[in-house]
């Protein structure tokens, strides 16, 4: 049988031992009334040669897009990873490790988890950040929550969520999800929908002392950066914090949210660590302000010092944590992301400062250049001024017809973003394998779907 | 220790890009953008790629994993993981499929995720499911949100959850999240739920039960159905937290003890790799009357193309950016499909064999927490050395020392000085007669009073680490202005 290594000598001999005749008889405390009778109704077992058929079948079936081909993003990204990353970070020691509760033996995944959080801690621009969490929806959502925790604390009466209506449409849904149950002590209100940017004086008008927090992401559902600073400002002024959603990439060229006043930043870190892989393992990047430790979400490591005062790491301020606090805890937050952390730390150790911003240039580069021309095809529009990164929303009349005709000359053109963005958007990533010739046949063939579909004379 | 990447760094020394002969433009004038520039440092290492494969491979040895030794953690199930699973994750028709491509381009994908499904619900004996969740605690949360929703469409979401004392502590985390309040119901002698102190806290203001079973000492809850019906006697409903169903495949199906929703850990029963903390995967199975809160979108078979279905009325809405972790999900179907069904009930019935091996090595030694035949662990309780001035921990450090991983120790509550064992079915006999001898040794060391269990873990990578010293003296990241 794969994988159980018992000899029928050994199964004997360990009833014998125990003091039962045969395995059924360790069942007892299972009432026999209860015990399926028959087998499970399932598949009957595959070899290993048949199992990698089967399953490389069903791979087979899939049509993934080559990458030079793809203009999909919309907070999940093609991006290069280097082969010393999947090399290093999926060895058995990193990928085979529980959780390190015994410290003294997981100083690898420790040490490693330690530098994940001064990168991202760098990255953002804020002191603190932790060991990761599930996704960027969930990372905001924690976010939220910490805010809300940190306001309601001293002021219960901060019950109000302002989230800028250009946020990422699937973490909106997540937060919508997340927030339901609170409903009686939480409300979420959507700021400036059907605008590109959130404006200050939008935000200035719904601001009270009954906000806790405010929501914005840059870059965001749109592809523009935010004027993230007077937001914070605003919200500082009337005593809400600010979280913000960011790129690890965009902040190797823009301000952090550090930068421009948020108190807790949060990203969705996939473009770092892992391919597209039909939407996960992603991974939840975390990081706040200092002082806010108490209040934070997820696990934590601390550097130490052992017996003989060697450094060392550990879990720590698990008083916050669910297996210490039960109800009480920051989160429930139990097992997360800790190997695909490994991945963005590996890859951020490669990248260094100097490479992490070459390669988000490139994707500025990609972008702008792409963007300035699109714009200038008859009867397209891009929305909204302004600094934008690695992705661009377009007006595209007769959207999801020229899109097929683009799908059917080879090419994916971009991802359809739901009407409450506006309508008839297409959002078009760029990503670092594309050369201007792959950038120039994706605008032919949109103006030859765009002629063909007749949307302009 | 070694140092950290950043003590490596030297200015100029680095960047990927850079040394694989600069980056790519694509052939563009490189731009920059005209405002909003960052201008704080970025304090990232610039260290060479050959040294950062030293490094990062040097840390990786320090890690005690599942491929190296025995890991008999309980509640966790560390057993092996077999490695096709990981190749044929990382299959490129899988890895380069983006999320957000129409089903039409994802069959392959689709029809794994609805086959994952099925045979899930088959060996949990439910009716529907999702795969959305990413960990045990997201499976619980989003369970939870359903039991409201649920709840809210009968008319009132109720008030409380109700949980053993014995219970994971993600438990009442999740019931807190999501507007719940906790009531904890005390276990009775036997380990088991006191069914006359589960009475008494029931009433229409209940709005779920939520146990593990087996329980948290390894214990099958003889009185279950009795149980459920109670809960749903009142109108509440009954969560199963699947942390132990790897004693259970193919003997029971918790849907058939009257349960109404289950979450399973793959990262548990269905050998998908724990990574040193996740990813993990956390899929929920439900009754009928319960599908149309799950979060959507859920793929729906139609003739030979699996499509998503539309998200219903009633759904909470999803709890994940896309469809859970798919690499995982991708993993836990080869191990079913590998194993079948008389595999996987051969996985339950060796996993309680081994937990009852070490009962019997060790039993005379340690006390074992309840009487009984425990199923898939067996839970000591440190009692006999605490009399000789021993606790869990030291028993737990001192046995790093044999190149083994400690038990979990000090759960469940209920449990003095708990030493809480999962062998797992992949553990072989000789694997199970080493730790049998290195817990026999060390309570011999006990009663002798061994200095090395007040120093251990002596051989270990480092030495025991102070984590007083880490919460006082809070360093939390890397800053040159330690040194």
């Amino acid at each position: 049988m794969p994988y159980i290594p018992h000899t029928e000598d050994d199964r004997r001999e360990m009833l014998a031992a125990i003091g039962v005749a045969r395995l059924e008889d360790l069942l007892e405390s299972v009432p026999e009334s209860l015990r399926l009778t028959h087998p499970l109704e399932l598949a009957e077992p595959l070899s290993e040669a048949a199992l990698t058929r089967h399953v490389g079948e069903l791979a087979a079936r899939n049509q993934p897009w080559p990458p030079q081909d793809c203009y999909l993003g919309g907070g999940a990204y093609v991006d290069h990873l280097p082969e010393t990353v999947r090399s290093l970070a999926m060895r058995s020691e990193f990928i085979t490790a529980y959780t390190p509760y015994q410290a003294e033996v997981s100083q690898g995944t420790l040490q490693t988890i330690f530098e994940f959080q001064t990168m991202v801690s760098e990255l953002a621009g804020l002191e603190l950040a932790n060991a990761s969490l599930y996704d960027g929806a969930t990372a905001l959502v924690e976010g939220v929550r910490m805010a809300l925790a940190v306001k309601q604390d001293k002021e219960p009466a901060r019950r109000r969520v302002l989230v800028a209506a250009q946020l990422n449409p699937r973490w909106l849904d997540v937060l919508r999800t997340y927030l339901h149950p609170l409903a009686a002590e939480v409300e979420l209100e959507l700021l400036g929908a059907g605008a590109s940017r959130l404006s200050p004086e939008i935000l200035a008008a719904r601001l009270g002392v009954d906000v806790a927090v405010v929501v914005v992401q840059s870059p965001n559902a749109l592809g523009l950066i935010e004027e993230v600073a007077p937001l914070a400002a605003a919200a500082h002024e009337a005593g809400a914090l600010l979280v913000q959603g960011f790129d690890p990439l965009a902040v190797a060229l823009f301000e952090c949210p550090g930068e421009v006043g948020a108190d807790i930043a949060v990203a969705e870190g996939q473009c770092l660590s892992q391919p597209l892989q039909f939407g996960g393992p992603f991974i939840g990047l975390f990081a706040a302000r200092g002082d806010l430790a108490k209040y934070m979400p997820g696990r934590l490591i601390g550097e130490t010092l052992d017996a003989v005062g060697a450094r060392g790491y550990v879990l720590t301020f698990q008083t916050r944590e669910q297996h210490i606090r039960r109800e009480k805890a920051t989160s429930n937050i139990c097992t997360n992301q800790a190997l695909v952390a490994t991945f963005a730390t590996i890859h951020l150790a490669l990248l260094g400062p100097v490479g992490l911003r070459e390669k988000a240039q490139s994707l500025y580069t990609r972008c702008a250049w792409l963007s300035e021309r699109a714009a200038a095809l008859p009867g397209l529009s891009l929305v909204g001024a302004g600094e934008r990164f690695r992705e661009f929303a377009l007006h595209v009349p007769r959207r999801d017809a020229v899109l097929a005709r683009m799908r059917a000359a080879g090419l994916a053109g971009g991802l359809p973003l739901p009407t409450e963005l506006g309508a008839e958007l297409l959002l078009v990533a760029v990503n670092e394998l594309q050369e201007e010739a792959d950038l120039q046949r994706w605008l032919d063939v949109l103006a030859a779907a765009l002629r063909e579909e007749g949307t302009h004379a | 220790m070694p140092e950290l990447i950043f003590e490596k760094s030297r200015p100029g020394a680095g960047s990927f890009t850079a040394a694989t002969g600069g980056v790519n433009f694509g052939g563009l004038e490189p731009r920059l953008p005209k405002r909003g520039l960052r201008t704080r440092p970025l304090g990232l290492p610039e260290v060479v790629e050959g040294e950062v494969v030293r490094h990062y491979l040097g840390l990786s040895t320090l890690n005690h994993h599942v491929d190296k030794d025995f890991y008999p953690l309980g509640s966790c199930t560390m057993k092996y993981n077999p490695k096709i699973n990981d190749a044929l994750a990382l299959l490129p028709g899988f890895t380069g499929l983006h999320p957000a491509q129409p089903a039409a381009e994802a069959q392959g994908a689709l029809t794994l995720l609805w086959e994952l499904g099925e045979a899930l619900k088959t060996i949990s004996g439910m009716d529907a499911v999702t795969l959305q969740p990413v960990a045990g605690a997201h499976g619980e949360l989003t369970a939870l949100f359903m039991i409201r929703a649920y709840h809210e469409k009968l008319g009132r979401p109720r008030r409380k959850v109700i949980i053993p004392d014995a219970a994971h502590g993600t438990n009442p985390a999740s019931i807190a999240m999501s507007g719940y309040e906790v009531v904890q119901v005390k276990s009775a002698a036997d380990g088991c739920m006191d069914l006359e102190a589960l009475k008494a806290l029931l009433d229409e203001d209940v709005a779920a039960f939520m146990i593990t079973n087996p329980n948290t000492v390894g214990i099958f809850e003889r009185h279950i159905v009795e149980i459920n019906a109670l809960v749903h006697a009142v109108g509440a409903l009954s969560y199963m937290d699947g942390a132990n169903l790897n004693a259970l495949l193919g003997i029971v199906k918790p849907g058939e003890l009257g349960f109404d929703i289950m979450h399973i850990n793959l990262h548990k029963t269905f050998s998908v790799p724990h990574g040193g903390g996740g990813p993990g995967a956390g899929p929920l199975v439900v009754k009928q009357r319960l599908a149309p809160f799950l979060p959507g979108p859920l793929p729906v078979r139609m003739g030979d193309q699996v499509v998503w279905g539309e998200r219903g009325p009633d759904s909470i809405g999803p709890v994940h950016s896309y469809f859970g972790n798919f690499g995982a999900l991708v993993r836990a179907y080869a191990y079913i499909r590998r194993l079948g069904a008389r595999g996987l009930r051969r996985v339950s019935e060796y996993a309680i064999l081994n937990a009852n091996y070490v009962r019997v090595g060790l039993q005379d030694l340690y006390k074992v927490g309840f009487a009984g035949i425990p199923l898939h662990e067996v839970v000591f309780s440190a009692i006999n050395q605490r009399r000789l001035g021993y606790k869990a921990s030291h028993i737990a450090k001192r046995l790093l020392d044999f190149g083994l991983h400690a038990p979990t120790t000090y759960f469940p509550l209920i449990v003095p000085e708990a030493l809480m064992v999962e062998p797992t079915e992949t553990e072989s006999r000789a694997t199970l007669d080493r730790f049998i001898a290195a817990m026999r040794q060390i309570h011999r060391e006990c009663e002798e009073k061994n200095p090395l269990l007040d120093s251990a873990p002596n051989t270990t990578p480092v030495r025991k680490l102070d984590d007083v010293r880490a919460v006082k003296q809070p360093r939390l990241r890397w800053r040159k202005e330690q040194d």
